[in-house]
Formats: C-alpha cells, structure tokens, sequence
C-alpha cells in the first residue's frame, strides 16, 4: 500500500476576494469574464502564508486564487478546531497490484472554524483527496524530433491518400505473435479493433510485463487503421505462438521478433520446427508473413526467403526534395544470408530511429513494464525523457518496422484479396522509395536502387496501392494462348 | 519448488503425427499443437527420463540494452539424447525451444 500521504493533510486555502464576492456562494460561476470578481487584494496570498507558515503549516504554493500546503494532522485539527479522518482509495482502477493510497478527509459534519489570525485573509481550506491516475490515450510531449502514432506514421508512409480512397484494411485480419497484449486506452480512443488470445502455453492474456506487444501492434494501425487485429501473446514456446497465430488464417501476420544466427551456415535444428511453420504459413496457406530484419542480429526466420523481411529508414523533420531527408537507420540490420543462397536481408523498410537506442516513435506500453521504466527519464538520446509509469516510451527498431509494413500489406489486401505473399512482396519492392544515404548497422551503404542497407528502401503506400489496384492475378492453367 | 517446465518441438515421421502425439501423451507430455511439428511441453525431469537429455542453466538478453530485458532458460544438452525404441517409429527429430529475441 502507498503511504505517502498518509501522516499530513494536505490543503487548499482559498483566499478573500477583494470585491468581496465568494466563488462557494450558491449562485456564484466561474469563467474567464467573470474571474477578475474573485481575485484576492495584492499581497494578500503572502500575508495568509505567512501566517499558515508561523502556525507550523508548511506552504507549498502561493497562487492567485488559494495557498496550497500541508501540516500534521493534530495541527490542522487544532488551528481549524475539525476533526479529519483516514480513509483509502485505488491508486488506480486500471492497475489494482499498485494498491491503495491513503490520506486524510474531512469528517462530515464536523465543525470547521477559520482563526482569527487568518480572518479576513482565508475564506475557506479544504482537505485536497489525491486523484486516481489513468494513463492518457494522449501522449506525453518530448522536446526532440519523434514520430506520433498514428498521424506521423500514416503520413511518411504515404498511407493518408489510400485511406481517403476507403482502403483501410477494413475485414483484413491481421495477426501477431508477441509479448502481450494491455488494453490501453490509446486503442479504445482511436476506435481500433484491437483484441488479442493466448498462445496455448501462456497466461494473462492482456498482461504485458515487457510491453512491447502493445507498443508495436500500434504501428499497424497507423497504415490501416480499420483492420480486425489479434495479438497473441506468447509462452515459453515461440514456434507455438507462431502456429496459434496462423492457426487463425489471418490474411497478414507480422512478427518483431527473432533469432540471431550471427556465424552459422546451416539452420540449427531447434528452429527447424519454426522454419516449417513459417513455410506452411506462406506456401500452404497463403498468408502474407512479415519479419523483423533485427537491430543488429543476424535475424531467423528475418532471413527466410518467404517472408517479408522489413528493414529500417530514419526520416528527419525536413524535407529534400518532395520527399522527406531519408537515411538507412544505422540501428536497423541488413545482411546476407549464409544459410539461404542468394537472399539479401531486408526487402523493404519501415521507420526506424538512430543508434544509440532508436528512441524515435511515441508508442504506448503497459505503465511501469520493462520498456516504460527501462528508458524512462532524461536525456535522450539513452532515455525517452517519459516517465517511467506513463504507459508511453520512445522507442523502434525493426520491431517497429515489420507492423508498419504490415499494415500496408493490409491495405492492399483490402484491395486485391487474391494477392500471393510474393505478389504483395514485390508490389512493395517495385514501388519503395529509394534511400540514396547512409548506412545499416552492419555498415553496408544505401545508394542509388536497391541496396544493402535498406533493399527496396522504405514503402509507399500510396504507390504499392496503385500498382495493385491493377495487378491481375492469374491462374497460369487459365491463361489465354499469347496471340 | 516447481519443477521447470521445458518446451519442445517433436517432427513425426510421415502420416505418424497423432500416433506420435498420442504416444507422447501416454508418457506425460502435453501437446499444446499438432501441425507439421507437434508442440509438446514437460517437466524437466520427465524429459530427461523419456529422452535422455540433459538441462543447464541459461541467460539470454531478449530486450538489448534494457535492465530486466534478461531470461533464464533451461537449455537441453543433446549429446546424450536418444529417441526410445518405443517412439521411434513415430519420431523423426525431437527440437528445444530457446527464447526469441525482441526486436
């Protein structure tokens, strides 16, 4: 239980008006026309602290309306001859674990004098009840360049114009396999369909002790915001977590997740069980599967050449051109894979910030998990400047990357259903904004077409769109004879 | 104090899936999927009786530079491992599972 307020009460002291009008008579507003009635005399405010001060109060504030402060209980019972009593609420409706905080409440009925030391000075106090705290669905502000979810996203993207042709990924499901999944109210604001089960060996489906599940799956739906969306939290078994999400046939399945297999040059048979769920997935069931390209690692399944493997570009403020400045995130991994001949890790890219920690996207997370207190507190670039139980942190890699992506791949689902995984693939190869600078954690270089650094270069929506809307699937036995 | 419980992946031979699920669940597995790999769950040591394998200890950074961004694992050592006569007619491979990283 949180005492802290436990042994003091804590009070506002309004102060006498110096027209002599009381903001607590019965017919009495308060608006901005009408605020100059209640304003005290000049010094007025200093001359009550003064006198709380000298009584053994401790004053906190002096404002323009009321003196904030607090004092022991017998104190504040003597001076005002009252009687308060202790009383306890939630800390939080949302988050039950943190317990109760307790504080001091005046006792109904209970008399309650003005002394004559502060007559004239102090029109009423008032015992303050501690509030409850709800984590906003509004983000916090920081002072450095970030990127907000969904609006910044949706517009480096290029997605805003397909969104204002009705193309959000409405009725496409889009699965993923990750940490957990906690019901912030970021989710319910926005209107989102955002839902989520357990992998068959997890527990507590919307707890997510790490918070990472519930910040990524936030960079879909800035590219679709009107996909069905089921997260999936995973137990101990990351292979089952997958099969429990393609169990679902979802039209997409996006994956910030994976194993570094820096050196080898075969796949170690402990992934052979993922790498054949990741085949059936793509090849049996025809599910668009995107993978993180990795901060860094030598990503598994990332490298599979049946997947999308989703690299990262950092966007700065400016502008170059009619485009944003674009530069191959030197967080973001690129490589070439010694277990699958001739595949080049990533296929495309999605936003992702700078080393030192790629503090760059405002994301929403479990309040006081792994990632909210992990990089909470000053100074960027090695902390987000958040608080570290706000249910906001600063953060990207590639984990950021795949889902964006994803929700492109929504998009263009919603428009052309019979789209293959390899269809989609290349739909967003050929239309990828080249990135002509900088360099992938792996120091390979961006330049001009396809890279090392960051492949295609990063997607966008409106043209995989319009290359799309006029791709003709074609089952080859029905093809026409050429003429 | 509870036993730890270690996941697996176990590749059936050829159209033995559920023969092989079922066998296994005879022995005191759970089976959590059957699909081209049956996920199967089980205490440390009943892993150690039916297979032979053996468990170290491990740490593993799944969230880089965060503080609790560590887990601990029991990690099979498959030197020693064998499939029992019994299962061998249904079993092809058996796989441990290790923590993926977060990307």
């Amino acid at each position: 239980m949180i005492r802290q307020a436990e042994v003091r009460v804590y009070f506002e002291a309004v102060l006498h008006s110096e027209m002599g009008r009381s903001m607590f008579a019965p017919d009495a507003f308060l608006g901005p026309e009408n605020l100059k009635q209640f304003t005290p005399a000049s010094g007025l405010g200093v001359q009550a602290a003064t006198i709380l001060q000298s009584l053994g109060f401790k004053v906190q504030h002096i404002g323009t309306f009321s003196i904030s402060g607090n004092g022991p209980r017998g104190l504040w019972e003597k001076v005002f001859g009252t009687k308060v009593e202790k009383r306890s609420r939630l800390f939080s409706e949302a988050h039950l674990q943190i317990g109760k905080i307790s504080y001091w409440s005046h006792i109904a009925g209970a008399p309650f004098t003005i002394p004559d030391t502060l007559k004239g000075l102090v029109e009423r106090a008032y015992p303050q009840l501690p509030p409850t705290f709800f984590e906003s669905p509004l983000p916090p502000r920081v002072r450095y360049h970030h990127l907000r979810v969904p609006a910044d996203i949706a517009m480096v993207f290029r997605s805003i114009p397909v969104h204002k042709l009705s193309v959000t990924g409405k009725g496409v499901l889009v699965a993923m396999p990750d940490t957990g999944f906690y019901k912030h109210p970021f989710y319910a604001w926005h209107g989102y369909n955002y839902s989520a089960t357990l992998s068959p060996d997890a527990i507590r489906v919307e707890k997510d002790e790490y918070g990472h599940g519930t910040a990524e799956a936030a960079n879909i739906f800035a590219n679709a915001p009107d996909i069905d969306f089921v997260g999936v939290k995973m137990g101990g078994n990351t292979t089952l977590a997958f099969k429990t999400a393609s169990d679902l046939y979802p039209a997409v399945m996006t994956n910030s997740w994976g194993y570094d297999l820096g050196g080898a040059t075969s796949l170690p048979n402990y992934l052979k069980p993922l790498e054949a769920a990741v085949i059936e997935a793509v090849r049996t069931r025809g599910i668009i599967v995107c993978f993180s390209a990795g901060n860094g690692q030598v990503s598994f399944p990332g490298m599979m050449p049946d997947v999308i493997s989703v690299g990262g570009v950092y966007a700065h403020e400016g502008l170059e051109g009619n485009d944003f400045e674009l530069e191959a995130s030197d967080y973001a991994s690129s490589f070439d894979s010694l277990i699958y001949p001739g595949r080049h890790v990533p296929d495309v890219c999605g936003l992702v910030g700078m080393q030192p920690r790629g503090i760059y996207i405002l994301l929403p997370v479990e309040p006081g998990d792994t990632i909210d207190t992990g990089l909470a507190g000053s100074r960027y670039p090695k902390k987000d400047e958040t608080a570290p139980d706000d249910g906001w942190a600063v953060i990207s890699g590639t984990s950021a990357a795949s889902p964006q992506v994803a929700g492109v791949c929504a998009l263009l689902k919603q428009v052309q259903p019979g789209l293959s995984p390899d269809l989609i693939k290349a739909i967003l190869r050929a239309s990828a904004r080249d990135v002509k600078k900088g360099q992938s954690r792996m120091g390979q270089p961006a330049g001009e077409g396809f890279d090392g650094a960051t492949g295609a270069g990063l997607v966008d929506a409106y043209a995989a769109y319009k290359l799309a809307r006029s791709v003709t699937p074609r089952n080859l036995s029905a093809l026409p004879s050429p003429r | 104090m509870s036993e730890n419980i270690v996941s697996g992946e176990i590749k059936p031979l050829p159209n033995q899936a559920r023969q092989a699920a079922l066998a296994l669940q005879r022995k005191g597995f759970q089976i959590l999927h059957i699909g081209p790999t049956i996920s199967v769950q089980g205490s440390q040591s009943l892993w150690e009786s039916v297979f032979s394998v053996s468990f170290e200890s491990r740490k593993k950074t799944v969230l880089a530079e965060l503080e609790k961004g560590e887990v601990t694992y029991q990690k099979a050592m498959t030197e020693g491992m064998h499939i029992p006569a019994e299962l061998k007619e249904m079993i092809e491979e058996v796989a441990f599972v290790e923590p993926s990283e977060l990307f």
